[in-house]
């Protein structure tokens, strides 16, 4: 039997306490006590496991071959004997004297403060914690804002753009006690005020419109989720259920929610290197779990991808529980399921009808252009290209390359149409010649998959040739083929020039229904429908028509259906999740379950739970009143976007790294009354608005030598506006704006589509382009031409505090740019109309559109003496520029 | 009622209109109106990039960086391996998976260029690069660099920020925020891209991540016209418009500011559009090559097509450094995709590929060498060539002539300011495929480059 005093111990001593004893801790590991032994040191490696030597880190390292990781790193090695010592204490069960208290001392505990309960504290609401602050430093707040400053506050704060002239003077004219009060209601009824609230909440998990890296490429319906987001902010939904549908909204009725998990940038470009492709996915994990745990949790859960968190209680296995839960969680489009009450169901089903009815008689058409045709056919082109020959009944239909303008022949999709126009390819059973090895874009299975594009397309093993076959479901009635090379028209590569399509009435019995011989010679032009051409004029007018209304009744179904597709994830078997070493793929160590912060408690997950419960499960204990963290961050994120700066003003890191609240007692105060209240993140934003510290004025006073960043709040802070506040209260100024809310974003950005993208910067703006700026569609990579200088971040990682920088680009953008000086015409025609002729007039106008307050007496005489010399728009390009108009006072 | 009114407007500058007119009205005029202003403005807040003093004296003050996209081959150009002659032709042996991007494991290949040694310190280069080849004895080459990604975005993001994802500050970024700008009226930070088109990644190549934008590479248009967006007056606007446009708005910003004496953000206002005003002139100063005599526009090889006009970016590297700008980087090499390849991307065929890239690069980043080194600028300046990886010693699969990526060994080299000259340091294995000894991982490399600037 091996005594750890008598036999152990000594050998720690003479090899190990100068680097890990009472002086010196190197990697946090310390052999001269139980628990320093039992803890092990920052790698997360277990130290000791009882009974298996072989697993023990003590072993691996005294024993290891590299010279560079053996230990110890200089003087003598461990004897063969000494090994055998440690190796037999270790298998005995690893005993030493007070192995039982150091476990007890070294269960996941904190005094940290964010991990503590949140208690309600006594005290009179916001202003009396605010006040109580000031009195400590013999401070007190400032006395209330005018009315014109306090609407601008608001709506500015509330909405992203300044009040009108009407609801200034409508509030101005109200002496009515509650008249405020009612304001604050109106703001937050306003459907501005999702917009406004949504964009915050987009640069808290990095969304934006493209994959980044190097072909970002569109996400062309990542929308679904910004939608999402704006709604659920308009319509008070309560934060517990906000988080829980994120996180796993595909079990709540709420698809788009999810878009949460992917909204992150991702590399596409994957090589059959394992190494690579195995990093990448763990860098996309790390972007979920990243981003779950600073958005919700405030946690900094990164810091524990390679090592034990040197902050924060949070070992390294509990980054790699958390990846667990999102382990089946892929990047990519899924179905966007809503929810149709009865008459809408009725009318998707009429419109389904009438799209068959109009496919069929389209496809009558198609087939008597064929038939009738006696001139060449129009040459292959590399988007679509169709096959109508008199209906055949078919069991499988096989399409021969014997020529490509370029390497191996690609095909994205075939599609087989039986005589009422329903494509019956779906389902069959492919088989080719072969197909080009090593990639996951390239399959033999996308030839049917009912997706099209080169990501999802089979390419022959042969340059030049090949074959694919694919064996009908069930007997059809066939007369019309589709196939093309790359029907988003990106590529025109690979395409099969000369090839013979072969239908089986019987297995093995093939006829030819379709060839390229009778086409014009392959020329790289392009046109779908070029079946027109070859019909009688009265025909093909009459084929236009019905063309025209499929169209209609299509695009009807695509706004009315219950299921469109979103970028918003999809969810695959998960594979088991291990603790990595150094965060290193390649170094798998044991096996992890699915769980949350350890410290916090635990999900009592399976290894093998379905992977959604997995995420079902972590949203529950997130959005949970027990949960110390979850309401405290996201009423600190509400405090920080109405008065600038958070309580916490690290507002991502509620960690020992982070800094602590300046108002805890308020902190715990808001966050208790936000559970208490539903999670209702407009009752929150009402007592904040409500409160006295939010209405004080903004001026400058004798306080500021005792606090000169104004966190105690002895006024209201002034700040810059974010870019999209200022252009959106430019379009709102100007009268450009269009109010027009969802759907697919504006572009900023002209694109040119290639294997990668590249997007410039338009030259001209259009009205397409005036809607509020939330609808952007965001490209990661690029910065906007005029507000890219201005902070705006392109989500290509979270931001959930903005810089407010000051810099001379910003004046040259403001000054110069197109879209300032379009903006500053289209706003001196709108003075013009609305102000009429008086240039006093005018400037009064655009002094009350800009500043919610008329211009004094100097200020008007000298405007309207500039607009009398130099005319309206000079007036209006210096309006744009003023400090007054780029701040919240 | 509101504090807010242009209660200065007496004492503003409406008094000056006369001045301002005949002055000719733009930016510059009213830039010398708000001089006369500037003391006010300066003793409310300093100004935001000003200079700010390093952690310890530096050896470099400033900094310039060529960066080649695409991937140079590291055993073609500096990392002279006669073993790969011997090898060539024989199957790669004992080096683990195949690190390729494309996994087409070939043959090895000698390198497609012969070697020879050059200068008084006797560094081995290849006919790759003959004017470089001229510069080995000012130079420290680092033949163990190691990248973590074989991936063109990650790692040029690597190489730029020390980190392959999105998000986080480059280099440039680091500097104007650590040490400020040595003149105002540039921006600290300068990106030169390839006139050809931006490097994979755009502009996160030189983003200011998670630092404030006024720290983010300001990219000069090199193809022509202005260097900047929205830097000149549009065409459009009469000059008597403009000056009235800048009177009303300084006028209304001065009387703002001075209404709230403690918000320092309000008087930097101002001064951002005097700065601005003065980089109406100093920006197309600097731009303007033809200010430049004869013989240097000779030794860069201005106008002469086989650089297709990376030479007027170099030129102007030094222009921009020499009135202090504090970090430049030049970028050789454009966006992926296309054929022929625009950048050092030599897939197909290694030698075609780097022939045409080294006529873009080689001359002018010499020149630049030397002409910050007949200026005793190199003194001061610290020059880093880089790019993101190497390339394989084997082909790009069997009877190819290319090679693929490859990040486990390549070569950058650094010069001037408290850089060793005429050494080279660590080394590849005896076929350049892994690091043989002093290992150089990219976060050193940055912590090497930091530390010469004080940091």
């Amino acid at each position: 039997m091996v005594d750890f005093v008598k036999d152990v111990r000594p050998i720690l001593e003479e090899h190990c306490f100068d680097c890990h004893g009472a002086e010196k801790q190197k990697s946090r590991m310390r052999l001269d006590s139980a628990v320093g032994i039992l803890r092990g040191g920052e790698s997360g490696e277990p130290f000791v496991v009882a009974g298996k030597s072989a697993e023990s880190y003590l072993i691996k390292r005294v024993t290891h071959e590299n010279p560079k990781e053996v230990m110890p790193p200089k003087g003598a090695r461990l004897t063969a004997e000494q090994v055998a010592v440690l190796r037999m204490w270790i298998d005995g069960g690893a005993q030493m004297p007070g192995a039982e208290e150091a476990a007890a001392s070294l269960r996941l505990k904190t005094d940290h403060w964010s991990f503590q309960p949140v208690r309600r504290p006594a005290g009179a609401g916001i202003d009396g914690f605010v006040l109580a602050k000031l009195q400590e430093k013999g401070l007190t707040m400032s006395p209330a804002a005018d009315k014109a400053t306090v609407i601008r506050r608001l709506y500015l704060v509330m909405h992203g753009m300044p009040p009108t002239p009407q609801e200034v003077a409508e509030f101005q004219n109200d002496a009515q006690p509650e008249a405020y009060a009612r304001l604050v209601e109106r703001v937050l009824a306003s459907p501005r005020y999702g917009e406004r609230w949504a964009r915050h909440w987009m640069d808290v998990v990095r969304y934006a419109d493209s994959n980044g890296f190097e072909t970002n490429r569109e996400r062309k319906t990542a929308f679904h989720y910004r939608d999402w987001i704006v709604e659920a902010f308009n319509a008070d939904k309560p934060y517990d259920e906000f988080i829980r549908e994120q996180l796993a909204g595909d079990a709540l009725g709420a698809d788009a929610a999810t878009g949460f998990l992917v909204a992150g940038p991702h590399d596409i470009v994957k090589s059959p290197d394992i190494n690579l492709t195995l990093a990448q996915r763990q860098d996309e994990l790390a972007d979920m779990v990243n981003t779950t745990g600073t958005a919700f949790l405030g946690i900094t859960m990164g810091c524990a991808r390679c090592h034990n968190h040197k902050f924060d209680p949070v070992p390294q296995k509990d980054y790699y529980a958390m990846q667990a839960v999102f382990a089946g969680v892929n990047h990519g489009e899924r179905p966007v399921r809503r929810k149709l009450d009865a008459a809408a169901e009725k009318e998707l089903a009429a419109a389904r009808a009438e799209e068959a009815a109009l496919a069929a008689r389209v496809e009558e058409f198609r087939r008597k252009a064929a038939t009738g045709a006696t001139a060449l056919r129009p040459p292959v082109n590399a988007r679509l290209n169709e096959e109508s020959f008199s209906p055949v009944d078919a069991v499988a239909v096989r399409f021969t390359i014997l020529a490509t303008n370029s390497a191996e022949p690609c095909i994205d999709e075939l599609e087989i149409f039986d005589e009422v126009g329903r494509n019956v390819a779906p389902g069959g059973k492919a088989s080719a010649s072969g197909t080009l090895p090593g990639f996951a874009m390239h399959k033999l299975e996308h030839i049917n998959d009912g997706q099209f594009g080169n990501d999802r397309s089979w390419i022959s093993h042969t340059a030049g040739k090949g074959w694919v076959q694919i064996d009908l479901p069930a007997r059809a009635r066939i007369g019309r083929i589709v196939w093309g090379r790359a029907r988003d028209g990106k590529f025109s590569d690979r395409v099969p020039t000369r090839y013979v399509v072969e239908a089986a009435t019987e297995p093995g019995k093939w006829q030819t229904v379709g060839k390229s011989d009778d086409r014009a010679p392959f020329n790289g032009k392009e046109d779908a429908n070029a079946f027109l051409a070859r019909l009688a004029p009265a025909d093909a007018d009459a084929a236009r028509t019905v063309q025209a209304e499929l169209a209609a009744v299509q695009k009807r179904l695509a706004r009315s259906s219950d299921s469109q597709k979103g970028w918003v994830g999809t969810f695959s078997k998960p594979e088991k999740t291990h603790r990595l070493y150094r965060g290193d793929p390649m170094q798998k160590r044991e096996v992890v379950a699915p769980d949350a912060l350890s410290v916090l408690g635990t999900l009592g997950l399976a290894v093998e739970e379905p992977e959604q419960a997995r995420r079902v499960k972590l949203a529950g204990w997130i959005a949970s009143p027990q949960n110390p963290l979850t309401a405290r961050v996201m009423v600190n994120r509400l405090w920080q976007y109405t008065f600038g700066t958070g309580l916490v003003d690290t507002p991502s890191d509620f960690g020992a790294n982070g800094s602590r609240p300046t108002h805890p007692e308020l902190l715990d105060w808001l966050a208790d009354e936000f559970v208490r209240n539903g999670w209702s993140v407009k009752h929150l934003q009402r007592l904040m608005l409500l409160s006295a510290a939010f209405r004080q004025s903004s001026a400058p006073r004798a306080a500021a030598a005792m606090d000169a960043d104004g966190r105690l709040l002895w006024r209201y802070i002034p700040r810059r506006l974010e870019a999209e506040a200022i252009r959106d209260s430019m379009l709102a100024v100007s009268g450009a704006l269009d109010l027009k809310m969802g759907g697919p974003g504006f572009y900023l950005m002209d694109v040119v589509e290639e294997n990668v993208m590249h997007y410039f910067p338009k030259e001209k703006y259009t009205p397409a382009e005036f809607r509020r700026m939330v609808y952007q569609f965001r490209i990661r990579q690029t910065t906007d031409s005029v507000f890219g200088s201005f902070d705006c971040p392109d989500g290509g990682a979270v931001m959930p505090r903005r810089s407010r920088s000051n810099t001379p680009l910003q004046a040259l953008n403001l000054f110069n740019s197109t879209f300032v000086l379009q903006q500053a015409d289209l706003l001196a025609k709108r003075l013009a109309a609305e102000a009429g002729t008086a240039p006093e007039a005018q400037a009064a106008l655009g002094f009350r559109l800009f500043y919610a307050r008329p211009p004094d007496a100097t200020e008007q005489s000298a405007s309207a003496a500039m607009i009398r010399e130099h005319g309206l728009p000079s007036f209006a390009r210096a309006m744009f520029n003023t400090s007054e108009f780029l701040f919240i006072l | 009622m509101s504090n807010n009114n242009l209660l200065a407007f007496g004492s503003a500058p409406f008094s000056r209109r006369h001045f301002l007119w005949n002055s000719g009205g733009g930016l510059g005029a009213i830039a010398l109106a708000w001089l006369l202003q500037r003391d006010q403005a300066s003793a409310a807040g300093s100004a935001p990039g000003s200079a700010r003093a390093p952690h310890f004296p530096p050896k470099a003050k400033r900094v310039v960086q060529i960066f080649c996209a695409g991937g140079v081959s590291h055993i073609d150009a500096f990392d002279y391996k006669p073993e790969l002659a011997r090898m060539h032709g024989k199957t790669l042996e004992g080096k683990g998976e195949n690190l390729g991007f494309f996994g087409q494991p070939g043959k090895i290949m000698k390198s497609v260029y012969d070697f020879r040694q050059h200068g008084k310190s006797g560094a081995w280069m290849s006919s790759l690069l003959p004017h470089l080849a001229g510069c080995v004895d000012d130079v420290c080459f680092i033949k163990s660099m190691f990248a973590k990604s074989n991936n063109h975005t990650p790692a040029a993001f690597q190489m730029n920020s020390g980190f392959t994802l999105n998000g986080f500050p480059s280099m440039g970024a680091w500097l104007s925020y650590g040490l400020g700008t040595e003149n105002e009226n540039l921006p600290a930070f300068v990106v030169l891209p390839d006139p050809r088109s931006l490097p994979a990644g755009g502009s996160i190549n030189w983003t200011s991540g998670f630092l404030p934008a006024n720290h983010q590479g300001v990219a000069f248009q090199t193809k022509g016209g202005a260097p900047i967006p929205d830097l000149d007056t549009p065409a459009g606007l009469a000059p008597g418009a403009r000056a009235a446009d800048m009177e009303l708005l300084a006028a209304m910003n001065r009387g703002f500011a001075a209404a709230h004496p403690g918000d320092d953000a309000f008087a930097a206002r101002l001064r951002s559009y005097e700065l601005a005003a003065r980089m109406q002139v100093s920006i197309p100063e600097v731009a303007n090559l033809e200010a430049e005599p004869e013989s240097i526009k000779r030794l860069y090889g201005l106008g002469e097509p086989a650089n297709k006009g990376f030479a007027r970016n170099c030129l102007m590297a030094r222009r921009l450094l020499e009135r202090g700008v504090r970090f430049v980087q030049v970028i050789n090499g454009g966006i992926f995709g296309g054929n022929p390849r625009i950048n050092w991307d030599g897939h197909e065929n290694v030698k075609e590929n780097h022939d045409t890239q080294a006529a873009t690069m080689d001359k002018p980043v010499a020149a630049l060498i030397q002409d910050l080194k007949q200026r005793g600028m190199l003194e001061d300046t610290l020059f880093i060539w880089s790019t993101e990886f190497g390339r394989s010693p084997a082909t790009q699969g069997v009877g190819s002539p290319g090679r693929d990526h490859h990040p486990t060994a390549f070569t950058c080299f650094l010069a001037g300011a408290g850089v060793k000259k005429g050494i080279s340091y660590g080394a590849s294995d005896e076929i350049g495929y892994f690091v043989g000894e002093n290992k150089v991982i990219i976060p050193d490399f940055h912590a090497t480059i930091l530390h010469l600037l004080g940091l």
